[in-house]
């Protein structure tokens, strides 16, 4: 898919997480990374093809809609390949005072000397670095491996705001299961078998 | 990343199971009545109860996987409607015989005032016949009522297992549980401390 400035590719958004970050959020899955960390769960969202498309203001829109969220989650894929829309959404979003979360591959420094920097002034958590499968853990909240900084880039957070606790959650309907949050392979081949 | 992971419920119905493999072109062999069957010479399981269907067909490329569920999906969802069809029109059959019914009721009043006999015996012949089809209808949509309460029951089963499941499994490894229940799905957030 050609990337449009103007609008965001999603692939999933779940309204109510708690293993996303701080107090109750929306969370959004970007669609389309070239990255390709090896063991990355999501897999199903590398490919850059059109999934939900939205402009930025009719996401913002999306997000309000749901008056119980403290902040919103951006995940992916990867959210800063579409950085144009992003930025956009991201600046609408914290009109509405919301606070933001979000996990990108890239490292710290190299969002910070790129020309996307100018992302970092809307988010407030920020956990950065691609995941490598050697360095897994889940002994840091919203940490996937050790490589990653999670990096408080304004005053809404600090660490006391992360619980030392690991969160998975499991959203059930008649037809699919969707697990979120930071679960080892070990965990969930146990308790899906 | 945070995870994403989106794993689909078992399978609730092994005949439409069967049938969506057929629609894709596979073959297969029923090994054990219901729950095994080799499959392009693989043997597969699954049941009611675990989420064998992914795990199991893992030898198969996920777009086959894919492919065959959908076809499932359609297969199943086309095997309900068509039990809610037929419900439909039986019901609209039993309401029709009633008022033929209270239609004939009231003419028998009439005729029995008048005391033509002729009439009311010709009467009665009708009445009877209609009240047969009438009470045929009815017995075939209360059928229909069952077949669809419990094809209900079951995939609510199997979402109740999964829950369940995970519920005592995530327990025993220590996590809190919460567990939400949405409009049209539950929500269960596990919860332990880092060690």
């Amino acid at each position: 898919m050609k990337s449009n400035e103007n609008l965001l590719n999603i692939a999933e958004i779940i309204d109510n997480s708690y293993a996303n970050g701080p107090g109750l959020r929306s969370v959004i899955w970007f669609q389309g990374c070239n990255l390709h960390c090896k063991g990355c769960y999501n897999k199903d969202l590398w490919p850059f093809v059109q999934k939900n498309l939205f402009t930025p203001k009719d996401l913002v829109n999306k997000m309000i809609q749901n008056e119980n969220i403290e902040g919103i989650t951006l995940t992916g894929g990867e959210p800063l390949l579409q950085y144009p829309s992003l930025i956009k959404f991201l600046r609408l979003t914290k009109m509405k005072g919301l606070t933001v979360v979000c996990f990108t591959g890239f490292n710290f420094n190299e969002v910070r000397e790129s020309k996307m920097k100018d992302i970092l002034k809307y988010i407030d958590i920020i956990i950065a670095g691609p995941y490598i499968e050697e360095l897994s853990t889940n002994k840091i909240p919203l940490v996937s491996s050790l490589n990653q900084e999670l990096i408080f880039l304004t005053e809404e957070y600090s660490s006391k705001d992360l619980n030392a606790e690991e969160v998975v959650e499991f959203f059930i309907d008649d037809k699919e299961i969707q697990v979120t949050g930071f679960p080892t392979k070990k965990f969930l081949k146990e308790v899906l078998s | 990343m945070s995870s994403l992971i989106t794993l689909r419920l078992p399978i609730v119905d092994n005949t439409c199971l069967l049938k969506a493999l057929e629609n894709c072109g596979f073959t297969y062999q029923i090994q054990q009545q219901p729950f095994q069957i080799i499959l392009n010479n693989t043997q597969i399981s699954f049941s009611k109860t675990n989420l064998g269907f992914i795990a199991k067909f893992g030898q198969l490329q996920r777009n086959d996987v894919n492919r065959i569920y959908k076809e499932y999906e359609r297969i199943y969802t086309e095997k309900i409607k068509k039990i809610q069809d037929q419900r439909n029109a039986l019901q609209y059959l039993v309401e029709q015989e009633r008022e033929k019914l209270q239609k004939l009721h009231n003419l028998r009043s009439q005729l029995n005032q008048s005391s033509n006999s002729e009439e009311i015996d010709v009467l009665e012949d009708e009445f009877s016949d209609v009240e047969k089809k009438r009470k045929e209808a009815e017995n075939k949509a209360k059928i229909m009522q069952e077949e669809q309460l419990r094809l209900e029951k079951e995939r609510l089963e199997v979402r109740e297992n999964m829950v369940n499941n995970i519920f005592e499994k995530a327990k025993k490894q220590g996590f809190k549980i919460k567990k939400i229940q949405h409009k049209n799905k539950t929500q269960l957030v596990l919860v332990r401390q880092i060690r």
